[in-house]
């Protein structure tokens, strides 16, 4: 009866085609221009992959920034000594991304280099070792070296994603996956597959292991898998339903809704010493707990005003304060990191839309408008959310910058996919 | 994996067309819902008397074709109970039918019941495990005061995760917000 499954990081089962493929559907009205110029390949035969395609999506999907068409380019410089800043000039590119890759006995190096073209210097130069299978994690580390030199900000592109899938027969004849996926939604890993329902994956602070809920006993429990060895743990299966799992920035709490007394309450259980502390006490939904990066407060969802809302408990004195007071229906809250707002869905008449607001303040700004939003998480440098959506029926994940200003889709092969979880920074 | 996906997605577009169709036999459900109002009706008056005539419903106390005709009407009882948005709130059209299973829980005290509790897809999707707890409990609550034992009821929420249709209209919204009572 059960059909589980425990699928580890090496399966590579997954084809392209079954990868995320992100459409932009807005973005912002001035991005910076800048030319990615295909890297030279030193060797024979093919590369797996063209880095300069890689790093200019990924900065083209920040927003900020926008490739030069390659037809425009005047010259195709792979070392410094190539570049001319004139021919760059004239075609009103601010800033040049050049490299080139060099066989190096089995393995290869590769080489770039950044220019301020009106400044007419290089900004930033790198030779980085490597393999051909790892040419995609080269790339994501040029493009986040590239994206903090440009703007200040850690990059997000070697970070990662995990969320839930569906392949839905019937009712009650569906697949769940648990699934990896790098930050782009390329090479997509199911990591945990269930025919019941996976829930509410969450990362550890750490970036090593992932909290969900899964309904394979009948019943909802929490697990905490490990990613290197897939190894997974249950940590609460207490009576009644024990649902949306969060994890204290230290890694060794974890703060979940349980309804062992008849009705959802917030707990947080020491990993370690397996104690188990209740927090909220209502006769109301207490749901959705959050910590704060600095681990002093918790948000959670609670109806105990009558429609759901957003409340802040205050881990020293115990207390919880209603924060938000605007809209008929505010839920699913999380801390957004560096950033003094938080993340949330807010209904305000009908539709459902992530929102940010500072608490106590009154500038709320809603940031989507599918209508179906939900499940914000925020990347860990804080400048963008990806969140659950509903594009033609079907779920599919968005990414939103944390101003609204550019919004992907990022539409999806592989069934209904709901509940982004962003991980940490990884290295 | 590629045709596998294809193929799933056949199947599911299937299943959607089949759900599609599923709006249209509405009526068959409403029809099916006042034929168990009626048995419901009958059986609410066994269930009456047998609570009127005995303080605590004890099963010596009745026939084995009393409890035999308990069952009938339990089994053929409405076992989907629908709710408001965001509601918990049993509807008075449900009633008769969860008296009908109360008094066949009353009357076999080895009869369990597992209930199922939903919401719709608007929302978000833990709240909305909690929102189909509270509909499953409402249900509980309700067999357990009409003569059914704690024992015998057991409850679990999917949330929004098993819809009966996959139309993101009020109609579809409304059949997803449902407790499902299933004999086990």
């Amino acid at each position: 009866m059960l059909r589980l499954l425990l699928l580890f990081a090496l399966s590579l089962s997954v084809t392209a085609r079954a990868e995320l493929v992100i459409e932009i559907t807005e973005g912002i009205d001035d991005p910076i221009p800048v030319a990615f110029v295909p890297f030279q390949w030193q060797g024979s035969g093919a590369l797996p992959l063209e880095l300069a395609d890689l790093i200019e999506n990924n900065m083209e999907r920040t927003g900020l920034f926008e490739g030069t068409p390659r037809g425009n380019m005047l010259s195709r410089p792979a070392t410094g000594a190539d570049v001319v800043f004139r021919d760059w000039r004239l075609i009103e590119t601010e800033y040049l991304v050049i490299g080139r890759v060099i066989p190096n006995g089995g393995q290869l190096s590769v080489e770039y280099e950044l220019f301020d073209v009106f400044g007419q210097a290089s900004l930033l130069s790198e030779r980085i070792p490597g393999t051909a299978e790892q040419l995609r994690d080269i790339g994501h580390f040029i493009s986040d070296r590239v994206f903090e030199k440009l703007t200040g900000k850690r990059g997000i592109f070697s970070t990662k994603l995990a969320y839930i899938t569906v392949e839905r027969r019937s009712e009650k004849d569906q697949t769940y996956r648990l699934m990896y996926a790098d930050a782009d939604g390329a090479r997509p890993i199911p990591i945990f597959q269930s025919d019941f329902p996976i829930m509410s994956p969450v990362w550890s602070p750490e970036g090593q292991r992932i909290a969900y809920v899964s309904y394979e006993t009948g019943r909802p429990m929490i697990y905490i898998q490990e990613l290197a060895t897939g190894q997974k743990t249950l940590v609460a299966d207490y009576p009644g339903q024990n649902t949306a799992p969060s994890f204290s920035p230290d890694g060794r709490r974890l703060v979940f809704s349980n309804s062992q007394s008849g009705n959802a309450e917030i707990y947080v259980k020491n990993l370690r010493s397996g104690n188990l502390a209740q927090i909220t006490r209502s006769s109301a939904i207490d749901t959705e707990p959050r910590f704060s990066p600095d681990g002093d407060s918790i948000l959670f969802t609670s109806t105990r005003a009558g429609n759901p809302h957003i409340y802040e408990y205050d881990v020293t004195t115990g207390q919880s304060t209603r924060i938000t007071f605007e809209g008929r229906y505010n839920s699913n809250p999380t801390y957004i990191p560096g950033d003094e707002r938080i993340a949330f869905v807010h209904q305000y008449d009908r539709d459902y839309q992530i929102a940010v607001m500072t608490p106590n303040q009154t500038d709320l700004q809603v940031l989507t408008a599918s209508g179906y939003d939900e499940n914000p998480s925020p990347a860990p440098n804080g400048q963008m959310l990806v969140y659950a959506t509903s594009n033609g029926g079907k779920g599919v994940l968005g990414i939103t910058s944390i101003d609204g200003r550019v919004n992907v889709l990022v539409p999806s092969n592989a069934g209904d996919v709901r509940e982004p979880a962003w991980s940490p920074f990884l290295n | 994996m590629n045709q596998h996906g294809l193929a799933k997605s056949a199947i599911l577009a299937a299943s959607i067309a089949v759900l599609a169709g599923c709006s249209s036999t509405m009526k068959d459900d409403m029809a099916t819902d006042t034929a168990a109002t009626d048995t419901a009706t009958t059986t609410t008056t066994a269930a009456a008397d047998s609570s009127t005539s005995t303080a605590g419903v004890s099963e010596n106390g009745l026939t084995a074709e009393q409890i035999q005709a308990r069952q009938d009407a339990a089994f053929a009882a409405d076992t989907l109970f629908f709710f408001d948005y965001d509601q918990a709130s049993i509807k008075a059209e449900a009633r008769a039918a969860l008296q009908a299973h109360a008094a066949y829980l009353s009357a076999n005290a080895d009869a369990m019941v597992r209930l199922e509790g939903h919401a719709d897809e608007r929302g978000t999707r833990a709240y909305n495990v909690s929102l189909g707890e509270r509909r499953a409990n409402a249900v509980k609550r309700y067999l357990i005061v009409q003569g059914a034992s704690s024992a015998q009821v057991e409850t679990v929420s999917y949330g929004e995760e098993r819809p009966l249709s996959l139309s993101q209209t009020e109609e579809g919204f409304a059949r997803n917000r449902r407790v499902e009572l299933i004999y086990k």
